[in-house]
């Protein structure tokens, strides 16, 4: 059952299900000869990488992985061996595949802020890819070479189209089409050096997908240690967490190096989210024209995968105005009610990984005196001592004609940011009483 | 004040309670019809049943040519003694004649008819056409302190608490017809009128427990007071209707099993929550209202907010510890 829900996560995280047989006209100015060159010097260095309990037992979880190193160190993404890691009954193995034989492998070192894992495989190679130390340039043609599915070892080609950098999180957005079982991967340039590894679609487009940049793995093969990292709970735990406190560094870095002048929305002004939050605004009155509703929603967009449903080092930030146009008093505060108690629903935090929520509800007034109703939930993660969840929602109160409701996920942050992020947002909402 | 000289006392058949009658003079007539001097409105009495006579010091029963009858101690008679060998029954009601210095205070046990004395059915009509506008106002009241409401809805609640009402009276006719209780309009249509009571002051007891519940700005608080206002609509229920079935009843008798079968229920509900709450379901609600009372502003900073999740952050923590020893062992 575990198995099975892996996969699925992983197939929808990293694919975009292709259409069955339905033929594309695509103009392809790259002349086949050069794929197949590609293909034919960066083949030899790229296999299946499963986990399973045994060789013969079926997948929990696959991808693809190349060879960096002579001695057997292969590169791959970490949601593709992640099971491995969070097994507490170590059932197991990671396997790479060469046709017919499986090979055991380990991880050695892994990133969830990039998500790349360094194995070690129990074989030597012949054939090795280098690391492209220059950035590609905008709309060069690289390759993405992986194994989809079950079926061949396939070259897709495409261009590059630069790196999208949120915070610490970076992505190198392309065109290659990718299919689920090429994460991990590698994207190579015309002259089959290695320029990212392939780890995601994006989901409901056209031909967009994602490459971790290969700069990101240089430190891991810098920094590896000679033996495999053991499957203990702690050691991974301690590296888990450090790599979410850094993410936390640099988001909180993020915020405080924004310079974003002051959002408004109506009556109402507040600090506005970090430019690295993707943001929409969507403005509705409802069908009776009683009321007008705003809402200036943004999202980072960009989380570390931790485990099949765990994702964390990442924010929310909602602001919802309302403006009363032809209710009673206590007809508006009852539509504000309505809002407030939908809002943003807490996300579902397991048993396995989280302490249970603890939540309150409280008022208070912030510097610019606007008067909130306050709720909020609290939960740490079990296996990151100092590392929260939190949901803060916020309700403005004592006016009849205009409202705005707060709302704020924060997710891997330690106490003290948190307070420090809130404090930030809903300290800054006022109004305009012109 | 006229004197009481005796008292009638009937046992209603099945429930086990008793009725008082007063009797101020001799000779009493008893029967079903309302120029009776005492009047037994049960089924199984006709319209002039018997008359009680007092002679020396002696006390009799004799029959008026009554449908039923008198029985004294099974046998059916025409004219009965009433002494403590004797068992006198009226139609189908034991009876018992009590005499002035063993007379029992009827303070607070009355019959419904006593209670509340004949009703015509105009009155009773009136009487609950008076209840439904004054629940079909409170709620119409309540539906618009929420929203605008145009003739279509004011029309469908109408059609709603009719509905309700409607099935309330069944209801209970089926209840007494399936229970003890004598389905007749001196049992059935105070047991009606009651319910539309509890009905209409639970609701007025709720309208502003939302409004209320806004300003008491922390979860516990809240929760006592939606506790306080659920147990006193729910006991004044009880007891009225406890009052109702058992009219004989003490008066703390009736108060005793209402609160015993309120503390059972809640009890009931809560370990049914209890068990049922893992601590992994969340609960992210808040009461959020019109500030129909003020609040004191003076401590309400940011700080006060910090203050509070701090205290979260710790209660988080200690699950996570918690948590972690279950896991270990």
């Amino acid at each position: 059952m575990k198995q099975t829900l892996f996969i699925v996560f992983l197939l929808l995280f990293s694919t975009l299900f292709a259409e069955p047989a339905t033929e594309k006209l695509v103009e392809s100015p790259l002349s086949p000869s050069e794929s197949q060159r590609v293909y034919e010097k960066v083949k030899p260095a790229v296999f299946q990488i499963k986990t399973a309990k045994d060789e013969q037992a079926s997948k929990a979880s696959y991808g693809s992985g190349f060879v960096v190193d002579a001695d057997g160190l292969v590169l791959t993404n970490y949601h593709v061996v992640a099971t491995v890691l969070q097994d507490e009954d170590q059932r197991y193995n990671i396997f790479l595949v060469d046709g017919n034989k499986s090979y055991r492998a380990k991880i050695v070192k892994f990133s969830v802020i990039y998500d790349i894992a360094l194995l070690k495989v129990e074989r030597k190679f012949d054939t090795v890819l280098t690391i492209e130390k220059k950035t590609p340039e905008h709309g060069e043609n690289i390759y993405s070479i992986g194994k989809p599915k079950e079926l061949n070892m396939t070259i897709v080609d495409g261009k590059y189209n630069g790196v999208i950098k949120k915070a610490i999180y970076e992505r190198i957005q392309m065109s290659t089409p990718l299919n689920g079982g090429m994460s991990g991967g590698p994207t190579v340039n015309a002259n089959g050096d290695v320029i990212g590894i392939n780890v995601s679609v994006l989901l409901r487009s056209d031909n967009i997908s994602f490459a971790v940049p290969i700069k990101n793995a240089t430190p891991l093969l810098k920094e590896y240690r000679d033996f495999a990292l053991s499957v203990e709970d702690e050691e991974i735990d301690a590296v888990v967490k450090e790599q979410l406190t850094e993410i936390e560094s640099s988001l909180m870095d993020d915020l405080e190096k924004d310079k974003q002048p002051v959002a408004t929305l109506g009556k109402w002004f507040y600090k506005a989210p970090s430019k690295s939050l993707k943001c929409w605004t969507t403005s509705d009155k409802n069908t009776k024209k009683e009321y007008d509703r705003t809402s200036h929603s943004c999202n980072l967009k960009n989380s570390a995968y931790i485990e099949r449903g765990l994702y964390s080092g990442n924010y929310r930030i909602d602001y919802i105005t309302v403006q009363n146009l032809k209710l009673t008093t206590f007809q508006f505060y009852n539509r504000v009610k309505s809002m407030f108690s939908s809002g943003i629903s807490v996300n579902y935090a397991s048993k396995d990984d989280f302490s249970g929520y603890q939540c309150n509800e409280t008022i208070i007034v912030n510097k610019n005196d606007i008067s909130f109703k306050v709720k909020y939930c609290i939960t740490e993660y079990l296996r990151y001592e100092g590392l929260y969840r939190a949901t803060i929602g916020a309700a403005s109160f004592g006016d009849s004609e205009d409202a705005i409701i707060f709302n704020m996920d924060i997710d891997g942050f330690s106490k003290e940011n948190i307070k420090k992020l809130i404090k930030m947002y809903l300290s800054s909402i006022g109004k305009n009483n012109d | 004040m006229t004197e009481i000289k005796a008292q009638l006392k009937i046992k209603e058949p099945g429930i086990g309670r008793y009725a008082l009658y007063n009797i101020y003079e001799f000779p009493c007539t008893v029967g079903r019809s309302l120029n009776s001097d005492v009047v037994l409105p049960y089924s199984g009495i006709s319209r002039t049943h018997a008359v009680i006579e007092h002679e020396e010091s002696e006390y009799s029963i004799k029959d008026i040519e009554s449908q039923n009858g008198l029985t004294l101690n099974g046998k059916k008679v025409k004219t009965a003694l009433f002494n403590k060998k004797n068992r006198v029954v009226i139609g189908t009601l034991h009876a018992e004649l009590i005499i002035e210095d063993e007379l029992e205070n009827t303070a607070c046990r009355k019959s419904p008819a006593q209670l509340y004395g004949v009703q015509s059915t105009v009155q009773f009509f009136t009487t609950v056409a008076l209840y439904f506008s004054a629940i079909y106002a409170v709620d119409l009241l309540q539906k618009w302190l929420e929203n605008p409401i145009d003739t279509k809805e004011a029309v469908g609640l109408l059609w709603t608490n009719l509905s309700l009402m409607i099935s309330v009276t069944i209801l209970i006719a089926i209840a007494g017809l399936m229970g003890k209780i004598q389905v007749k309009r001196y049992v059935f249509r105070p047991i009606l009128i009651v319910s539309f009571q509890v009905w209409l002051i639970g609701k007025l007891i709720s309208l502003p427990q939302n409004y209320l519940s806004f300003t008491f700005n922390s979860r516990t608080t809240n929760d006592i007071l939606s506790f306080i206002l659920d147990a006193a609509i729910v006991l004044y229920a009880l007891y009225h209707f406890g009052r109702q079935l058992f009219p004989l009843s003490s008066f703390k008798r009736v108060a005793v099993i209402s609160v015993a079968i309120y503390a059972t229920l809640f009890s009931l509900i809560s370990i049914s929550k209890y068990v049922k709450k893992s601590g992994y379901e969340y609960d992210f609600r808040a009461s959020y209202s019109y500030p129909l009372l003020s609040y004191n502003q003076q401590d309400d900073s940011l700080d006060k907010l910090w203050k509070e999740m701090d205290i979260s952050f710790e209660e988080a923590k200690e699950k996570r510890i918690e948590a972690n020893k279950e896991k270990e062992d």
